[in-house]
């Protein structure tokens, strides 16, 4: 007994003194190393969240009620990449099926890129840089652009260049939605009628099930959006593997990470600054507070 | 720099051996000046070295509650309340309140308040937009030539927003369009989409008439949207006749 509550009493100190001490520049104090930062950091958060909200009005408002909609409505700032997603293709697509594959492609970052090389260092390879640069440029203005031609906006520099009317013709080319509004589609692929085919419901002796299929709407909503979102990212891979600025699994995971996080800053910016009433893409200082 | 720590953790020691001593041999009265320390010492409640209890014996209380059930009590409560907090503010959030009774007959104002052509008019109760298609107006956006009355739901077919008009929107050249200020798709004053991601044109109400021309929209009768809206607006004429 006497012998155990003596150890106890040993100050703790005494049990590391047996080990080797780290050396002072290999290790980070939580005190005051991190501790510091973090309070510093919290100060200014905390002073610029004051000033903000001194200076802008953020009202509370009522209960959500859907018959009466501010213009424009919004969502928060971080959630408007995907509002400006809505603006092109299905929603289950911009709100579900990308946002999904998206996070779950975060994940598999580490599984899919399992090459010890460089760990835990930045830039690492000779040619992170370049990759990074790349992918960010071409996702950034690559975005901006395909914004830009689904708000017809090609047609009215094509107008303001030449002073002539957009022709025609080419009416089918002035937004995604126009490939299916102004092409004369044959009636027969506008409506196909799968539901007796595919539901055997009368076999069950429920009604019928009706699901028709309308290939224009489809391929508009779903298949142009699907593709260029999956097929641009390997376009801009393979470029960039033929022209040697990819190499690795590395690059190639760099390339398309900073594509793929410059399309995100892209669709944000456009989203906040860039939508104004009835989400209508205009200059930033255009973008008035909602009107309610 | 090296040996910083180890500097430190001698001091502490070093300040340890000098408590001890100093609560150990209390200084005779009078030799010090410091009397508090005397009384510090006196209060020491540090059990002395040489008297050692037998743990079993010190603690000889039978706990009603064990430690162990008290913890486990702690965290289902703390998790129960947690998980009630939850389910309250979803509950709160979900309920509905002030809820009318939608779908059914609404009384829309009379014949006579609606001029072809005019802006659209809107029913609250009813979400309705009234438009009155102007038949000398064969623009796409003026309703393509249709003719007559026309009831729109005000929601949007996308996701659901009040689709306001907008008179002064200029979209293809032409003034006055429905415009959802969510997603931004287009509608003519017929509801015709022409723009944007709706899956469809704006959905239409049932409307009929009584003899003194009072009009009423049907909201449980609804019509989903498609090129053909403008076709749907009936004239007066149309209306009294299939009323009769
Ligand atoms: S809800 Fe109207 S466009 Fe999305």
């Amino acid at each position: 007994m006497a012998s155990g509550s003596e150890s106890l009493q040993k100050p703790i100190s005494k049990a590391v003194q047996g080990r080797q001490a780290r050396r002072r520049e290999e290790e980070l104090l939580v005190w005051p190393d991190l501790v510091f930062i973090e309070f510093i950091s919290a100060l200014l958060f905390m002073l610029t969240l004051t000033i903000l909200s001194i200076l802008i009005n953020a009202p509370l408002q009522d209960r959500a009620n859907p018959s009466h909609t501010p213009n424009p409505s919004k969502a928060p700032w971080y959630f408007l990449n995907l509002q400006e997603l809505l603006l092109h293709m299905h929603p289950a697509i911009a709100g579900v099926l990308v946002p999904t594959i998206a996070v779950g492609a975060l994940m598999a970052i580490p599984y899919l890129d399992n090459t010890r090389e460089g760990e835990g260092k930045w830039w690492a390879s000779p040619r992170a840089k370049i990759n990074a640069k790349v992918g960010a440029f071409v996702g950034f203005f690559g975005t901006l652009l395909l914004i830009l031609f689904n708000e017809s906006k090609h047609v009215w520099l094509f107008e303001k260049a030449t002073t002539l009317q957009w022709p025609s013709a080419l009416n089918w080319l002035k937004n995604t939605r126009a490939i299916q509004t102004e092409i004369p589609w044959p009636e027969s692929i506008r409506s196909i009628s799968i539901g007796e085919k595919l539901f055997k419901t009368e076999l069950l002796g429920l009604p019928p099930i009706n699901l028709v299929l309308d290939i224009p709407k489809l391929l508009v909503e779903q298949i142009i959006p699907m593709t260029t979102m999956i097929g641009l990212p390997i376009i801009l891979a393979v470029v960039a593997g033929k022209m040697n600025i990819a190499q690795t699994k590395r690059d190639y995971a760099i390339l398309i990470f900073s594509a793929f996080m410059a399309t995100w800053l892209m669709l944000t910016i456009s989203g906040t600054a860039l939508r104004g009433a009835g989400m209508e893409l205009m200059w930033p200082w255009n973008v008035k507070p909602p009107v309610t | 720099m090296v040996n910083d720590n180890k500097d430190k953790e001698i001091e502490i020691q070093a300040n340890d051996e000098l408590l001890d001593k100093e609560i150990g041999s209390s200084p005779a009265a009078g030799e010090s000046i410091d009397a508090w320390k005397d009384a510090l010492s006196s209060r020491s409640t540090a059990v002395p070295k040489n008297i050692i209890v037998p743990s079993t014996q010190a603690h000889s209380v039978k706990p009603t509650v064990t430690r162990r059930t008290f913890v486990k009590g702690t965290f289902w409560t703390g998790f129960g309340v947690t998980i009630l907090g939850f389910v309250g503010i979803f509950l709160d959030f979900f309920w509905p309140r002030g809820v009318e009774k939608f779908a059914g007959p609404y009384p829309v104002g009379n014949i006579n308040d609606f001029k072809p052509g005019a802006p659209p008019v809107r029913f609250k109760a009813a979400q309705t937009w009234i438009v009155n298609l102007d038949p000398n107006d064969t623009s796409e956006v003026g309703g393509k030539g249709g003719s007559g009355l026309l009831a729109l739901w005000q929601k949007c077919p996308h996701l659901g927003c009040a689709v306001p008009w907008r008179g002064g929107f200029n979209f293809n050249g032409d003034d006055g369009w429905f415009r959802c200020p969510c997603h931004g798709s287009t509608y003519t004053k017929a509801g015709v989409r022409v723009f944007g991601p709706a899956p469809r044109s704006m959905d239409t109400f049932e409307l009929s008439v009584d003899a003194q021309g009072n009009l009423t929209v049907h909201t449980d009768k609804v019509i989903p949207g498609d090129e053909d809206n403008p076709v749907r607006a009936k004239t007066i004429d149309d209306i009294s006749n299939s009323e009769a």
